[in-house]
């Protein structure tokens, strides 16, 4: 007796030749006696041939892979050798590195926690130097308590850079520069507290674009300058008043190819690990997306709703500042 | 011409020449896989690319207890299920997509049809099929793509699939199904049970 639902989970496996010799000529006797089965088995080995058809064309020419290996050339020769061929190439060949890897890694490892718990012991002993900068001081101070002890130790020294920004800082560092006396805080703490500072810049990304602006490219910076004016100018297109004069056709093209841009920004950004910068192009991506991915005719919703989520992360005034820093040159492998 | 083996050789040893002429072998395979998997010629580039960057960065550690190809495979795999990570953090559930020859023109990308003195009707139509399949495709998730494409293309079996991609076999059958049916749906394939007398006694025979 023919059981089409029985008969129908077997299509996939029949299409996908994942039958045994003897189950597949069973099922094509079942598909046999069943028109409907048999139009639906069909139809499924027509549409795979189809696809195979149309794939096929859909792959570039011939004059297209002599570039891709070009690039791929460029992008292995930027490709630093891995710490492990670097030193069996310095060493001379010397061929064990390259072949037990694990077994040297862990050696190296153990020899490297050794020299790493001499020198903190070494650091121990020797206690806090007088060059040590004090961070509390270079900081500012956001909770006037914290303040207000910091008011008793040396003098304030001019503020730099960093200190410009208003939240900059992890509160955790002014409570242990408050915690400290202020004349003599230990290294340990001061070190502790650069590394909070350091954190907080990197966990912050993007609104904290003042400081990480030092590690953009020029080429991330001119990238942020152009989606900056590409943005306002839909922020004002979008908002005019007449919805029916809403011509978004020059923001979607520029979005679409600065989405591109940024979609290779932030793999290079990847790629060496600056963070700031790949955070940076991560929280543009979306809106380039959003904008590029607009219909002929967006309904106010749809512009509403990007208009707003600009508006909330504050995207444009970032850009600006990132923008507007000087960048710093282009990092290079070495 | 060099045998792979040579080749691979060479390329453990940092041989970057060699890891070209070995990448020369495969590199189309992987980028069809790698844009019937994104559905953009440019990520398909960038994507297959980070394939051949991360085997170059292993193959160090190739002891050739598998064929170059499968070990290939197992990278490109991972690659992909990585990009679908990503993609899902950016774009929080990918169901944004960009169409083959909508952002760029496919003759911009080098992507015409194979013909060149093809008659602009028929150009035309191949286009439409190429967005239609494509559209096809995005209506998957990206893990039930790569589940459909490792296997049509890939020929791998349920159970490699569903190892390489942490799933059940269940999981890899459903997602065939529905890869088929979306497939069917978009390129309006269709068959009466009329049609169908002696189709099966053929298959058969």
């Amino acid at each position: 007796m023919h059981d089409c639902v029985k008969t129908r989970e077997l299509l996939v496996d029949l299409v996908f030749d994942e039958l045994g010799p003897e189950a597949r000529r069973r099922a094509l006797l079942e598909l046999e006696g069943c028109a409907d089965c048999l139009a639906q088995y069909r139809s499924m080995t027509e549409a795979l041939r189809v696809f195979d058809q149309v794939t096929e064309t859909a792959m570039p020419d011939e004059i297209y892979w002599p570039g891709y290996e070009t690039r791929l050339r460029e992008r292995l020769r930027l490709e630093r050798p891995s710490w492990m061929r670097r030193l069996a190439d310095w060493i001379g060949g010397f061929g064990p590195l390259t072949v037990r890897p694990l077994s040297v890694a862990a050696g190296l490892a153990l020899v490297l926690l050794a020299i790493g718990w001499w020198a903190w012991q070494r650091r121990q002993v020797v206690g806090p130097t007088p060059v040590a900068p004090d961070v509390a001081r270079e900081t500012p101070t956001p909770q006037p308590n914290v303040e207000s002890h910091d008011e008793g130790g040396a003098k304030t020294p001019k503020l730099g850079e960093i200190s410009k920004r208003r939240t900059l800082v992890h509160p955790a560092v002014h409570l242990a520069a408050a915690n400290s006396n202020g004349n003599a805080p230990s290294v340990r703490r001061e070190e502790r507290g650069r590394e909070l500072v350091n954190d907080v810049v990197v966990s912050r990304g993007f609104d904290q674009s003042l400081i990480s602006a030092s590690l953009f490219t020029p080429e991330t910076i001119r990238h942020f300058e152009k989606a900056q004016l590409m943005l306002r100018s839909f922020r004002n297109a979008s908002a005019a008043k007449s919805f029916a004069a809403t011509d978004l056709a020059y923001e979607r093209k520029l979005s679409r190819r600065l989405l591109y841009q940024n979609i290779l920004l932030r793999r290079d950004a990847e790629m060496k690990g600056n963070l700031p910068a790949e955070e940076a192009l991560s929280s543009l991506e979306p809106f380039l997306l959003d904008i590029a991915n607009l219909p002929d005719h967006p309904s106010p919703g749809e512009l509403g709703g990007i208009r707003v989520r600009l508006q909330r992360k504050e995207l444009i005034a970032s850009l600006q500042i990132s923008s507007a820093q000087p960048s710093a040159p282009t990092y290079q492998n070495p | 011409m060099i045998q792979e083996d040579k080749l691979i050789e060479r390329a453990r040893e940092g041989d970057q020449e060699a890891f070209c002429l070995l990448a020369r072998s495969y590199q189309r395979r992987i980028y069809a896989l790698a844009l019937q998997y994104t559905r953009d010629p440019h990520e398909a580039e960038d994507l297959s690319q980070e394939v051949w960057l991360k085997a170059y960065r292993a193959i160090g550690g190739f002891r050739g207890e598998a064929g170059f190809y499968t070990w290939l495979r197992r990278i490109m795999v991972n690659t992909f299920l990585n990009h679908q990570r990503e993609m899902k953090t950016v774009y929080s559930g990918g169901k944004k997509v960009f169409r083959l020859g909508e952002l760029v023109s496919l003759d911009e990308l080098g992507l015409t049809p194979a013909e060149p003195r093809q008659a602009p009707e028929e150009r035309l139509q191949q286009q439409m099929m190429i967005e239609k399949v494509m559209e096809g495709l995005s209506e998957l998730t990206a893990q039930q793509r790569l589940i459909f494409l490792l296997k049509h293309r890939e020929g791998m079996t349920y159970d490699e699939i569903a190892r390489a991609c942490a799933v059940s076999t269940g999981t890899v059958k459903k997602a065939l199904f529905r890869a088929i049916n979306r497939l069917r749906e978009y390129l309006g394939v269709k068959f009466s049970a009329a049609e169908d007398v002696s189709y099966a006694a053929r298959e058969r025979r």
